[in-house]
């Protein structure tokens, strides 16, 4: 039966050549797996989504609440917020399956972010791959874009707060500020347009660009195939593979072993998820209250991935904002540390792969050890965003070492500033001599100011990835200056 | 751990630590919220734990970092052991290999003793594993253990009984920390399952494959 159900596929489809496929190599890393769980993540925000949308209401207008919270029985509530306390505790799975939901959107969001850093720091990045790391960041930015449309739709104090940031960043841009704050808030926030636009962007809009932009990433990977750690020897089979030869990769056949590989992680995503779901609440709306534009939350901040856009709106002093000579043109602080600096950081994420350029393609991941510049970069990168990230919560650091958040705000910004520097230097010059064989293939001066001389090849090539040794050479298809 | 990795690994957490420490004490929690059986039966805040009711944002963050981290681990552990499993443990071990002979002997034992007349080398494979630039280069089959069948009917029953708890929890008072716990209990049992399979019942396989085509 299964037979004669598959021939009749094969003989419309093709499949038996088709199959070919299914044996693609896929390298055996433990760190490319990342990947795969912001794919299941997005996955569960797919189906997750599907149930919320079943009974949420994308509107403002009031309306009776008659379910089982007491404190808000036979209150006039807007109905999104009626809605989300109706899925959350009148509806079996609703409160689990909302959390799951929650969830899986940091999920997805932080293990793009760690793919990211090992993409970076292994400079998987590096010709041919250019274009996926510019894809895989839009997808970062598609994937913040969605979480924060998400965060406001229960439109509760907290939340419609914390979005209100979002609106005057949108409306500090000058001369088309007022423009796109209407565009995308529907008016001035919260406007009755807000929330089923936002509803539109974060069901429909955003998620199908997310589909569109995951497919693109796979094709490219399936096209160029992945990249591959160094080799700890000769590979030996019908052909030879020399340990330094990247012009073929090793691993595991899609399937079945990779394909199997993929369900523990399936199912180990999903199980983390859930066990968060089911025992740590996220964004309890009942306790925020719904939108009250008379009043301030006593605490407000923004989803932790927006924080350090968060840090530069605190600590960035007013004097920078300026009015451009004879014009009425507003240059606003909100616009310089909302607008300006954040398009900065993902503008240098998109150079990047251009900035650190390879002329020959190469397909071996590297030891970061042995890339002094670009380790330190990302080691400032990093550090840059964590300071601007504790700035943004600076009144509970404030309050946890009783000062002022003005002190705190000026220290922050020399912190801010001067650590990432500092820490930047100091990983450059710890590692200074170990990118030697890195420098040469690109022409470079080697990084300790040492001889040019190429080593033998023997030298070049790569030893075990895993390991710390900064000896161990990870770029063995070089051999060319390249620029 | 060399010198360089500790001191990055300590300019990282001068910042990471302090930025954790500060995003951990977010909010107090507020009062629980009373829900009015008469109008639903379910129970959803009902559980074995008591936790915070509430969590801010940046406590949001620490935690689904420390969580995502966690999950690596785990993830890591199970890859290994699903590569490591099922290789024999002696390293020079023979491995079948698609040219028909075995690695792990040197060029003088492989003469003395003729690769199988098979085409495939002898061994039983499915056809899409080898293309024109595509070749095994290593192939241990499957130990296929009786300890592998009470390891995956143990773990089958474990899922039954927690897919089966999970269902009835929805049909009665709906808790959400048990839902948790139940689905925990399904997914990670299914995970091992198939780390189960993978290493008792699935060959092991490698191969080589040719960038450009």
């Amino acid at each position: 039966m299964l037979n004669r159900i598959y021939g009749w596929f094969d003989r419309r489809f093709d499949l038996e050549d088709s199959s070919k496929f299914l044996g693609k190599a896929f390298p055996a890393e433990d760190s490319f797996l990342l990947g795969e769980v912001a794919l299941f993540t997005f996955f569960l925000l797919v189906m997750t989504g599907i149930f919320l949308g079943f009974f949420f209401e994308p509107s403002t207008t009031e309306v009776t609440y008659d379910g089982s919270v007491a404190q808000y029985q036979d209150q006039e509530l807007p109905a999104a917020f009626a809605s989300v306390l109706y899925i959350t505790y009148d509806i079996p799975f609703g409160m689990f399956l909302r959390r799951l939901h929650h969830w899986a959107a940091h999920f997805f969001v932080a293990s793009i972010g760690l793919h990211m850093l090992r993409v970076f720091f292994s400079g998987a990045y590096r010709n041919p791959r250019e274009p996926n790391w510019v894809v895989g960041g839009l997808l970062a930015l598609l994937a913040i874009f969605a979480a924060y449309t998400g965060y406001s739709l229960p439109f509760d104090e907290f939340a419609s707060t914390a979005t209100g940031i979002g609106y005057s960043i949108a409306n500090s841009i000058p001369i088309v500020g007022d423009i796109i704050s209407k565009i995308v808030f529907g008016g001035e926030y919260p406007s009755s347009a807000t929330l089923p636009r936002f509803y539109f962007l974060h069901v429909f809009a955003i998620p199908v660009a997310i589909m569109a932009l995951i497919g693109v990433h796979m094709a490219i990977l399936i096209r160029q195939k992945h990249t591959e750690g160094p080799r700890s020897s000769d590979v030996a089979g019908e052909q030879t593979v020399e340990k330094d030869d990247d012009t073929y990769v090793i691993g595991l056949p899609a399937f079945p072993n990779q394909a199997a590989v993929s369900v523990v992680v399936f199912f180990l995503t999903l199980a983390f998820v859930s066990l968060l779901a089911g025992f740590l609440p996220v964004h309890n709306v009942a306790a925020y209250g719904p939108n009250d534009p008379a009043s301030t939350p006593e605490l407000i901040m923004p989803d932790w991935f927006l924080m350090w856009v968060f840090g530069f709106l605190k600590v960035m002093p007013s004097w920078m904002s300026f009015t451009v000579p004879f014009t009425d043109i507003h240059v606003s602080t909100e616009f310089l540390s909302g607008v300006v600096l954040p398009g900065i950081v993902f503008g240098l994420v998109f150079l990047w792969p251009f900035i650190d350029y390879r002329k020959d393609p190469t397909h071996f991941t590297v030891n970061p050890l042995r890339r002094p510049w670009q380790t330190a970069v990302g080691v400032a990168a990093v550090t840059f965003i964590m300071i601007a990230s504790i700035a943004g919560m600076n009144n509970i650091l404030a309050d946890v070492i009783a000062v002022s958040t003005g002190t705190i705000n000026n220290i922050l910004l020399v912190a801010t500033l001067v650590y990432p520097l500092v820490a930047g230097a100091i990983t450059y010059y710890i590692l200074r001599g170990n990118g030697r064989e890195e420098s040469q293939e690109r022409g470079e001066p080697a990084a300790d100011g040492g001889s040019r001389s190429m080593k033998p090849t023997s030298e070049n090539g790569p030893t075990d990835g895993p390991s710390d040794d900064p000896t161990a050479d990870s770029s063995p298809s070089g051999g060319e200056a390249d620029d | 751990m060399r010198r360089e990795t500790l001191v990055i690994g300590v300019l990282i957490a001068l910042v990471l630590l302090p930025m954790w420490y500060v995003g951990i004490q977010g909010e107090a929690t507020s009062e629980e919220i009373q829900i009015d059986q008469s109008v639903s039966e379910i129970q959803p805040l009902s559980g074995p734990v008591d936790l915070p009711n509430k969590l801010s944002p940046s406590q949001v963050g620490v935690i689904v970092w420390i969580a995502l981290f966690g999950l690596y681990g785990v993830l890591a552990g199970a890859h290994r052991f699903m590569n490591t499993a099922v290789r024999p443990s002696d390293p020079d071990a023979e491995a079948v290999v698609s040219d028909g002979g075995y690695s792990g002997q040197d060029d003088a034992e492989r003469e003395l003793e003729p690769p199988d007349e098979r085409t495939d080398g002898g061994v039983n494979r499915p056809s899409w594993l080898t293309a024109e630039n595509r070749w095994l280069v290593e192939y241990h089959d499957a130990t296929g253990s009786n300890e592998g069948i009470i390891v995956m009917g143990a773990l089958t029953v474990l899922a039954i009984v927690f897919s089966a708890l999970f269902t009835g929890e929805y049909l009665t008072l709906a808790r959400t920390q048990y839902f948790g716990l139940y689905a925990t209990g399904l997914f990670l049992s299914l995970a091992a399952l198939t780390v189960a399979y993978y290493a008792w019942f699935m060959p092991h396989v490698e191969v080589a494959e040719k960038r450009e085509h």
